[in-house]
């Protein structure tokens, strides 16, 4: 039996097994060095993504009441379109009234300037008849007067002269009725021609008739206006030109379930969990960022468009 | 269960009862081998004298067997301790690059 010769070692194969379990312990080791910084950077990335996430809410949020903004003017407009229509097809009414009415006034006033002129023209031919019946009783009274002075007249004479002159006062009577007959008639005439409206009134009707006529037209390049303007709004939205004003209501109201539809979209995708495989995150992200740049290229439009109204 | 196990040492023959027999037929070839070996450096020794000896051979390869289990058990807890303030240390700083400890040979 030999005595123990100090401190034993461990057995070598027992510590190359050991060295061997500490390289491999190492490159563990290693590895989840690796493995803890790319999960720091995930988490960085993940922050940064929630950032952008943020910020692409908040423009959501802003192109939503630009939306509502637009959507509340289109609304306006189309309220001042309806009103402008409305108002366009009173004046109409009124003009046509104004000019049927100014026609008629002005027919009337030539037929009784007419009349008046016939029964003044008729008035001066009895004016005539009567002035040379006169001067033929006055005649006949003077040939009256030198019979009864010329004695002895024969009875027969002095009946026919008598009766004579009794015809031409019948006559002069029947010619004063018609003379008093006649002043009757101009005296109605001069009352139906002051009733009439004076010239100053007519002239005033119708400038008030072109008045309405300047409001007409005013009213129209108004309403054409608006209407190209709405036009220019359906044209920025991408939507082709409408023919009649329902169809441009139609129009509006598409636009603006389209751009609902799109917000709604956004919403949806915004509920996603952030933590999504990377491809969804990608094609997320994608679909947001192309979603909000046709927002900012339709609002982009719109400002240009609203700039250049006058 | 026991079994009867014919075994040989030091020219004689023996029947031992053992669990073990594979164990018990080891141990014996040892301590016969032992028994050979001595008996052939010291043939002049009595059987006793002998078989003090051989049990005094194998006293011995049992505490120089035990004294390097005991060396290599504490070497591998020390190790083992080692490694596991490594992983700890790993662990603790995700992303940070830890020293590797000295390793005793």
């Amino acid at each position: 039996m030999e005595p123990e010769a100090g401190a034993i070692s461990p057995r070598p194969e027992l510590q190359a097994l050991l060295l061997r379990l500490w390289e491999r312990l190492h490159l563990l080791g290693e590895r989840a060095r690796e493995l803890g910084a790319e999960n720091l950077r995930l988490r960085e990335e993940a922050q940064q993504w929630r950032d952008e996430l943020s910020r692409l809410q908040e423009q959501e949020s802003a192109a939503h009441a630009r939306l509502q903004k637009l959507d509340e003017e289109v609304q306006s407009l189309r309220q001042q379109l309806h009103q402008m229509e409305e108002s366009r097809e009173h004046l109409s009414e009124e003009l046509a009234h104004l000019r049927s009415t100014y026609d008629a006034t002005l027919e009337e006033l030539k037929r009784v300037q007419e009349e008046f002129q016939l029964a003044q023209q008729e008035l001066a031919r009895r004016n005539h008849e009567l002035y040379l019946c006169q001067k033929e009783l006055e005649r006949c009274r003077e040939r009256l007067a030198e019979a009864q002075v010329q004695r002895p007249v024969e009875g027969l004479q002095t009946e026919e002269l008598r009766e004579r002159v009794r015809s031409y006062e019948d006559t002069i009577t029947q010619y004063a009725e018609q003379c008093a007959q006649l002043q009757q008639e101009n005296a109605l005439l001069r009352q139906r021609l002051s009733q009439l409206p004076s010239p100053e009134e007519i002239e005033q009707l119708r400038a008030e008739v072109l008045r309405e006529r300047e409001r007409f037209q005013q009213s129209q390049q108004e309403l054409q206006l608006l209407q190209r303007h709405l036009l220019r709004l359906l044209e920025g939205y991408g939507l082709s030109v409408p023919d009649r004003f329902d169809e441009l209501i139609g129009r509006l109201e598409q636009l603006q379930q389209t751009l609902q539809q799109g917000l709604e979209s956004v919403r949806q995708l915004l509920r996603h969990p952030l933590w999504l495989p990377e491809e969804v995150q990608r094609e997320l992200v994608k679909r947001i960022r192309d979603l909000l740049a046709r927002i900012e290229q339709l609002l982009t439009t719109e400002a240009v468009r609203a700039g250049e109204k006058p | 269960m026991s079994r009867l196990v014919r075994v040989t040492i030091a020219g004689r023959e023996y029947v031992l009862r053992g669990e073990d027999e594979a164990k018990l037929l080891r141990s014996a070839h040892e301590v016969n081998g032992q028994w050979q070996q001595l008996q052939a450096q010291m043939p002049e020794q009595s059987t006793t004298t002998m078989a003090i000896l051989v049990a005094l051979n194998l006293a011995e390869q049992y505490h120089e067997l035990r004294a390097q289990s005991e060396a290599d058990l504490r070497h591998v807890r020390e190790t083992i301790e080692r490694m596991v303030e490594y992983v700890d240390a790993c662990l603790a700083a995700p992303g940070v690059s830890v020293q590797r400890p000295g390793i005793a040979l």
